[in-house]
């Protein structure tokens, strides 16, 4: 299969918007693009998120990871605006997102978990629609077009597009209005490997080029692959933040797999001083054949954290 | 609201929403159903009794014409000339004519002469109203002929209902009247089924959180609400083109269907807050629309009591009323501005519903 997102996307540092109004833009290197103070929503009995606070800085990729119904999607509508908050706060480029809404709107953009397209309209008509609300110009379309290689099929209605194909057509109508915060919700769920890394490589991109990312995914390589730093949301709060290495070294086991001569295999936990003994016992008696040494996975850690695996 | 945004959705709609066959459908039965009722129906008086007459004459007479002045404009009469009895005859048995006679050779001249020529006049067995007058004005019709006095002056007066008596569908015509109800019921099809699949396909398929990302609610609602008044507006037209229907106040035509499509579409609005998805509100929506268009074609039915204070109340009653004298030029209803308060007043209640559903969205 042909590589077919590999173009870096533009980082001109301008959004596209009706009239952007920039006053209060922040995120310049240093300032954090996010900020989130205490965040809360209640759906009547339902507390979906309880007093989340984090920052992202500009041009990071952050990684919002949790069980369903942990409060990623409703994290990401609060801050997509498309959700108003029960308490506390939250702002984008120094903007916030209850009372700056229409300011923060061309600054920012989604890719759906579900592949919310108009299946009757053709690739390019679907871009062409959302470059006129945002104002982008006409020239947007056939950029993006090219970006995420769907020249080809721009004719053709979505409906007969597959799923890859459909992806890359929600990244780059994601894309239209340069976006200077980009939210992915669950944007591989369902890809083919090759599509999947294609997208890891067009987010990598992305951040190079000065764009924050807020990621969702239920993929722990892939958050241990892209993100910068990762939070763990578990039934509305956030049970641990920080660099994936940082939680592996913290929150995760440190193993040994060891392959002995009689060809038996065994898995070593080297802060188990029982292990070790016995590890010791077969150094003694040459017993071992190899050994390779396991830092934790994000998964094991975010088993430790919240009781049970993704 | 931007205006911007606003016409792109429109546009996006407009030509979407025409390649969903649930829309199309919805558009071609109401009017399908106006262009065949303007083919079956007539705008005649249908309180005139018709009759066809086919006579035989061996030469040249005048009853045919005599007949018809003493017949006047009590029956509407066919009449028409076949070549030999036989055929008068079994046009009568074939029930292809209500009355049939054969003038004989001379018979005119025998009548100037004072004889008593024979005359033979078929009916069926059960003679229509129509066919007895017309038997029986065949006395009068030889008498004139023969010169003849009638033994009385008979002094005729017609009592002619006065206009105001009148029901609805014989001053407007049954056909006019029917194609008016078919041009409401396109209206309310486009408006309370066509508006709403739009907005639930959108919310079904997940569009429109792609939509308000950058766009307000009340963005999409407005461009929604638009498409809607545009296919109404070319639909109607499209109706009255094929129907031929001639409207006399075109401005209060016009006035009374955009008022009543702007009400219709927020009541569809609302609608489809209520359903999951456009198939569910492809299935429910008869039950909200029958007792819309019900009223619609009974306006012209006088109930009496609770039934016409409540079909007063109603928009698509008031709407009626509106399009009849609009197109008719007369006060038949009258109380034109109380119509439009009615609809205007459920129109604004429908709008606040809408923006209730619309603040609860957002929160």
């Amino acid at each position: 299969m042909a590589q077919t997102v590999l173009a870096r996307p533009e980082s001109d540092g301008k959004t596209v918007g009706h009239g952007s109004d920039m006053r209060g833009v922040t995120g310049a290197s240093g300032t954090p693009m996010i900020v989130v103070r205490d965040l809360r929503k209640r759906y009547g009995e339902t507390q979906a998120v309880d007093g989340i606070s984090f920052e992202v800085a500009a041009g990071e990729v952050f990684g919002l990871l949790g069980h369903n119904g942990a409060g990623k999607t409703t994290t990401i509508r609060m801050l997509t605006g498309r959700t108003k908050p029960s308490s506390g706060s939250a702002a984008i480029a120094g903007l916030d997102v209850v009372s700056d809404r229409d300011r923060l709107k061309p600054l920012i953009n989604l890719v759906f978990e579900d592949q919310n397209l108009y299946e009757r309209f053709s690739g390019r008509d679907n871009l062409r629609i959302f470059a006129e609300l945002y104002g982008a110009s006409s020239g947007r379309v056939d950029e993006l077009l090219t970006l995420v290689n769907l020249m080809d099929g721009a004719k053709k209605p979505v409906k007969t597009y597959s799923t890859g194909m459909k992806q890359r057509l929600l990244i780059a109508r994601a894309l239209v209005n340069k976006p200077r915060v980009l939210f992915l919700d669950e944007p591989t769920r369902g890809l083919d490997p090759t599509s999947a890394r294609d997208l890891r490589e067009l987010v990598a991109n992305l951040s190079a080029g000065g764009t924050t990312v807020f990621l969702t995914t239920h993929y722990m390589e892939e958050a241990d692959e892209l993100c910068h730093r990762v939070a763990f949301l578990s039934r509305g709060t956030i049970v641990a933040l920080d660099t994936p290495r940082e939680l592996k070294l913290r929150f995760g086991e440190r193993t040994a797999k060891v392959l002995l001569r009689d060809r038996t295999e065994a898995t070593i936990r080297l802060d188990d001083p029982a292990d070790a003994e016995r590890l010791a016992g077969w150094v003694r008696a040459d017993q071992i054949l190899t050994m390779h040494s396991q830092e934790g996975t994000l998964e094991d850690v975010f088993i430790n954290l919240a009781g049970r695996p993704l | 609201m931007h205006f911007s945004m606003v016409r792109t959705i429109f546009t996006k709609d407009l030509r979407d929403a025409i390649r969903d066959a649930r829309v199309l459908v919805a558009i071609l039965v109401p009017l399908g159903i106006g262009i065949f009722y303007s083919f079956i129906f007539d705008d005649g008086d249908p309180t005139t009794p018709t009759a066809t007459v086919v006579y035989a004459a061996a030469d040249q007479t005048v009853l045919p014409d005599a007949l018809r002045n003493a017949i006047g404009d009590v029956v509407r009469v066919e009449l028409r000339q076949v070549g030999s009895a036989a055929e008068v005859e079994a046009e009568v048995r074939g029930e292809d004519a209500d009355v049939g006679f054969v003038v004989p050779a001379g018979f005119d001249a025998a009548l100037g002469a004072g004889e008593r020529p024979a005359l033979t006049v078929s009916l069926p067995d059960d003679p229509m109203i129509g066919a007895q007058y017309v038997a029986g004005a065949f006395e009068p019709a030889v008498r004139s002929m023969a010169g003849q006095e009638f033994p009385v002056d008979i002094q005729q007066s017609t009592a002619v209902q006065a206009v105001e008596d009148e029901s609805v569908f014989e001053r407007l015509g049954l056909r006019t009247y029917m194609i008016l109800v078919s041009i409401l019921f396109l209206t309310a099809m486009i408006a309370m089924l066509v508006v709403p699949v739009i907005l639930a396909e959108e919310a079904e398929k997940k569009t429109l959180d792609a939509l308000v990302l950058v766009a307000s609610y009340a963005d999409v609602i407005v461009g929604k609400a638009l498409v809607g008044v545009a296919y109404i507006a070319v639909s109607v037209g499209i109706m009255l083109a094929l129907t031929t229907l001639s409207i006399a106040e075109i401005p209060m035509f016009i006035a009374a269907i955009f008022v009543t499509a702007v009400t219709l579409i927020g009541l569809g609005l609302i609608m489809a807050g209520f359903f999951k998805n456009a198939n569910q509100l492809n299935t429910w929506s008869g039950v909200f629309l029958i007792p819309v268009i019900g009223p619609a074609f009974v306006v012209g039915a006088e109930f009496g009591g609770v039934t016409d204070a409540v079909l007063l109340a109603l928009p698509s009653s008031q709407a009626m009323r509106l399009i009849t004298d609009a197109a008719s030029g007369e006060s038949i209803f009258g109380g034109s501005w109380l119509s439009f308060l009615v609809i205007a007043a459920w129109g604004a209640a429908a709008y606040a519903v809408v923006s209730w559903q619309l603040s609860r969205r957002q929160a």
